[in-house]
């Protein structure tokens, strides 16, 4: 083999190059960070003009805005889809920087429940918000 | 997690200083080095070269230090015109080749380092091992299946040679590679912006029976979507070719097979 | 096993090939895939090798682009050699050519296209079709970076062929018992251990030896080792005195600017603006052999007709051919001279200065790749266990003069024969015979000897006087006075290298000693090239005599062979060159007047 071994290594640099081959994904995650992103555009111009709009306004109005539809709706998709384009991005994070497998994977873990929770909790208050 | 420390035996002490009376335009270089023969530490020594009657590139600069102050600094180098790739090193905190880098360029000190996050063998000689197994492992070479006759050559037209330029001129040198963050990171796993540059030069040679193969084995989070488009590695390129755009060129083909 | 004090690990293999150059590399693959146990050592990794500063193409009657034949390009290569090539070997690798460019398209060489889609080929220095008549386009191109495109098409080959490597180990002698070849020492840089390689045949690809001069397009490796190596065992060097000088290496840097810009259409211009090869080669032009153009640059120089302050270069113009045509055929052209020159290509003409380019010379071998030697009155001899093909054989194909892109095609036709030769000769696995192992003592004794060498004078300041003599003494054109003294000044030279400075011990990546090592390589060609051209008493190719201006095929039609003694005295031999060919479908081309 052209590539020799590493000095006093057990174990050749291309079975460890090789190491378990390919796991055939990340398409769909670099996919969807992307489609996220683009979602997130007018999410965010609007979640921004909204609150401008609201501005001072009191506890009844703020109520009140989310007792329509659209805007209870559009806020959920907000939350949604920002945590999720959040965690893709941590999951990059996480991956890049802690190399150790353990720890990795339950850091992982952590964020995918995580998210998880989150989106459910900040739904339900929007929710709970319009049924009052 | 990723070390941002050196470790302590890799911490590097102040060298010896060189220096030249009779120099008639004296100019700084520092060069790294490391012996692996004795248990020193890295360090980095200092000399006074005279670019009077010195060449152009720093790596006529490395060689003058060599022939006239200290013989003892090891450097891989041949072509010195900047085609076979062995000089890469890291100049004032850019990987390049020494062969093609102007001293003139260079404003104050030239600092010469070995490659970075590579294991030093001696002085400026880094272990590539792992880069040239990456390569190996993208099966750079030709696979057709056809049984074509043998007494011509397989048709390309120009458009689709046209496609390869900008990829096969890769020298592996490691510039890129060595440049990219990722890789720093990740380097077991992540294959690097040059073996990738040259699985796509594969995957797009219209005479390449075997691009989803191809596609196939290098799909992963680790192998390519390392990748975070940093772009060192276009700018660190002494070839000036550009394996980010490679890379997106194997993204888009993977999300548009999906 | 411990040998001289090191610990020197051992190998056995059925065959050894020393050089990962395009040669070196095909031999490898070819012996590697016919089952024969094949280990190639090479002191720098196989894509840093000087094949890859290859420039302009590979020749190959295709006739991808007009009409062509084999026997023309035969023709050509003969009369490009002054008739000192040996016609029977000019042919196999004329009638080779062909199926050795496919193979290499099929490896996936990425050569230039045609609009049919077909390989594309440019003209070259030299070829003509129907014998002389007109313009060939017969040189196989990969833009203007050929070499680089076929040796890592090679390497990528031999992964693909898990072909066994020692990269970075250095090749310090062959281990020779009694006139056979069994193996080589060599050096492991990366750790520091010594080792020794048993093998039925020893395949040199080392090279050429252009660093014995000061300015050469060559690499920095470029030190003729297994020339060196070769000379040490007792063998002798064929035609060392014809090295040839390119005429266009960038004037001060040396870097080379291929042929193929001439191929394009660009042509030299002296100090009066004047395209004076017209005067020099009327019907081919700029597009003369490399030793006819390279005379009348220098010609125009001495004249005073030299561009630049000193009047002392020449200038390359291309900026006619227009941005598009620069960009797709000759890149990395306008990148060197940007780079070595500070030259827009597209604005200004490049400076240039013939620059010694390469060795025609080499160790004797015949067609098949086997080293040859004069013995017992046969000049046929065949050394056992030897073999050498590439830069650091003399076929001899290019006899006294070599025609651009015909070393590219040289490397890959006889790193293939020399697989084919050792795979009909040698059994797979055949158990070595005994060695005495004095033998290998020896040569770790040399090397020990250097490593601890405690002179006075440094490495660099001997190859600095061996390189200013080459380049004063033994340049473009040559007198029988100047020879004579730089004969005299060479083995001055030769002798302080007894006085040799090493300061690192190491064993690691020891660079000094390795700088050592090659220049006593260097050394001992330099004696015999200065001591070939002193003896050569006519103009022939690339050796050209002020005192005997003319071709003298009655003496002189012959190769010399130049054996060295540890003293550094050369002792001169001769070989008839081939005048016959090795089938009946082409005759014998006699030597007539070569005029182009």
């Amino acid at each position: 083999m052209v590539i020799r071994m590493a000095l006093g290594a057990m174990q050749t640099t291309l079975a460890k190059v090789k190491g378990l081959g390919s796991a055939h994904n990340g398409t769909e995650h670099f996919w969807w960070q992307r489609v996220s992103a683009l979602a997130l555009i007018p999410l965010v111009l609007w979640l921004c003009f909204s609150l401008a709009s609201l501005g001072s306004s009191d506890y009844n109005s703020v109520k009140n805005w989310f007792d329509s539809i659209f805007n209870a709706i559009t806020a959920s998709l907000f939350v949604v889809v920002s945590l999720y384009h959040g965690q893709l991005g941590m999951q990059m994070v996480i991956e890049d920087y802690i190399s150790q497998t353990s720890h990795r994977l339950i850091l992982l873990i952590a964020l995918k429940l995580g998210t998880v929770f989150a989106c459910c909790f900040a739904v339900f208050a929007i929710i709970k918000l319009w049924t009052i | 997690m990723a070390e941002f420390r050196l470790p302590a035996n890799s911490i590097v002490k102040k060298g010896e200083a060189y220096s030249d009376p009779n120099a008639k335009y004296p100019r700084k270089m520092v060069i790294y080095r490391y012996d692996p023969e004795t248990t020193d530490n890295p360090r980095l020594d200092s000399y006074e070269i005279d670019l009077d009657h010195c060449g152009p590139m720093v790596l006529d600069a490395i060689l003058m230090v060599k022939n006239e102050m200290d013989s003892t600094i090891a450097i891989r180098r041949s072509c010195r015109e900047g085609i076979c790739g062995s000089c890469a090193v890291n100049i004032n905190g850019k990987n390049t080749l020494a062969c093609t880098q102007s001293i003139a360029d260079i404003k104050g000190d030239i600092e010469v380092y070995p490659l970075p996050h590579q294991n030093v063998i001696k002085d400026l000689v880094t272990d590539l091992q792992n880069f040239y197994a990456q390569y190996a492992s993208i099966e750079p070479w030709m696979k057709v299946d056809s049984a074509l006759p043998a007494d011509r050559e397989y048709s390309q037209s120009i458009e689709d040679r046209s496609k390869l330029d900008g990829l096969y001129e890769c020298v592996l040198c490691a510039c890129c590679s060595t440049s990219c963050p990722s890789y720093w990171w990740n380097s077991d796993r992540f294959l690097g912006p040059a073996a990738l540059l040259n699985a796509y030069r594969w995957i797009v040679d219209s005479r390449d029976e075997a691009t989803g193969e191809r596609l196939d084995a290098i799909e992963d989070a680790f192998k390519v979507y390392r990748c975070h488009t940093i772009m060192n590695c276009t700018d660190a390129c002494p070839k000036g070719l550009n394996p980010a755009k490679a890379i997106a060129g194997i993204k888009a083909l993977m999300v548009k097979r999906r | 096993m411990k040998i001289a004090g090191y610990e020197v690990i051992e190998h056995e293999y059925d065959v050894v090939i020393v050089g990962a150059g395009g040669a070196g590399l095909r031999a490898a693959l070819g012996m590697a895939s016919s089952g024969l146990r094949t280990a190639c050592i090479t002191k720098v990794f196989p894509t840093r090798s000087h094949t890859v500063a290859a420039q302009g193409g590979m020749s190959a009657a295709l006739g991808n682009m007009g009409e062509d034949s084999w026997r023309w390009h035969m023709y050509d290569t003969v009369k490009g050699s002054d008739w000192l090539g040996d016609q029977d070997a000019i042919e196999y690798m004329c009638r080779e050519a062909a199926a050795s460019v496919l193979e290499l398209e099929r490896f996936g060489v990425p050569f230039s296209r045609t609009q049919e889609g077909k390989i594309y080929q440019r003209p070259f220095g030299g070829m003509t079709t129907h014998y002389g008549k007109g313009t060939a386009q017969r040189t196989c191109a990969a833009a203007d970076r050929t070499g680089h495109a076929i040796l890592h098409t090679l390497y990528q080959q031999s992964l693909k062929h898990k072909a066994e490597f020692f990269i970075e180990y250095f090749v310090t002698d062959l281990i020779m018992d009694d006139g056979v070849c069994r193996g080589v020492v060599a050096w492991d840089l990366a750790n520091g251990t010594l080792h020794r390689f048993r093998a039925h045949r020893v395949v040199l690809a080392t090279g050429g030896c252009g660093r014995a001069y000061f300015s050469a397009t060559s690499a920095h490796t470029c030190t003729g080792d297994g020339s060196g190596m070769v000379l040490r065992a007792g063998l002798p060097l064929q035609d060392m005195e014809f090295v040839q000088f390119h005429p266009t290496g960038i004037y001060g840097a040396g870097v080379l600017i291929t042929e193929g810009v001439r191929g394009e259409g660009g042509y030299l211009s002296n100090a009066l603006g004047e395209r004076f090869m017209e005067r020099y080669a009327p019907n081919a032009k700029d597009l003369a052999s490399r030793d006819v153009v390279s005379r009348a640059m220098t010609e125009e120089i001495n004249a005073g007709r030299g561009v630049g302050e000193k009047k002392d270069h020449i200038y390359l113009n291309l900026m006619h051919l227009g941005e598009e045509v620069i960009k797709k055929r000759l890149p990395g052209i306008a990148e060197s001279a940007r780079i070595f020159a500070n030259v827009d290509v597209n604005k200004d003409p490049i400076p240039v200065l013939p620059t010694v380019h390469y060795n025609m010379g080499g160790i004797p071998t015949n067609y098949k790749g086997e080293v040859v030697t004069l013995k017992g009155g046969n000049p046929d001899s065949i050394v056992e266990g030897l073999m050498a093909i590439g830069e650091c054989a003399c076929v001899s194909v290019h006899g006294a003069n070599r025609l651009g892109s015909n070393s590219l095609l040289d490397i890959i036709v006889f790193g293939r024969a020399a697989a084919q030769q050792a795979a009909k000769k040698i059994e797979p696995n055949t158990p070595h015979k005994e060695i005495n192992e004095a033998l290998t003592a020896v040569l770790i004794q040399r090397f020990d000897r250097l490593r601890y060498a405690n002179g006075s004078t440094s490495t660099a300041s001997i190859r600095e006087a061996m390189q200013m003599t080459m380049q004063h003494y033994a340049a473009v054109f040559r007198t029988g006075s100047t020879l004579a003294a730089g004969s005299h000044r060479m083995q001055q030279v030769f002798a302080s290298f007894a006085d040799v400075a090493v300061r690192d011990r190491g064993m690691q990546w020891n660079t000094d000693l390795l700088e050592t090592l090659e220049l006593e390589n260097l050394l001992a060609q330099s004696q015999t090239i200065i001591a070939g051209a002193l003896n050569r008493e006519e103009s022939r190719g690339g050796h050209a005599r002020d005192d005997f201006p003319e071709r003298n095929d009655k003496q002189w039609m012959k190769h010399s062979l130049a054996w060295l003694a540890e003293t550094g005295d050369v002792t001169m031999g001769y070989r008839p060159v081939h005048m016959f060919t090795l089938t009946k479908d082409c005759s014998v081309i006699p030597p007539k007047k070569r005029v182009y």
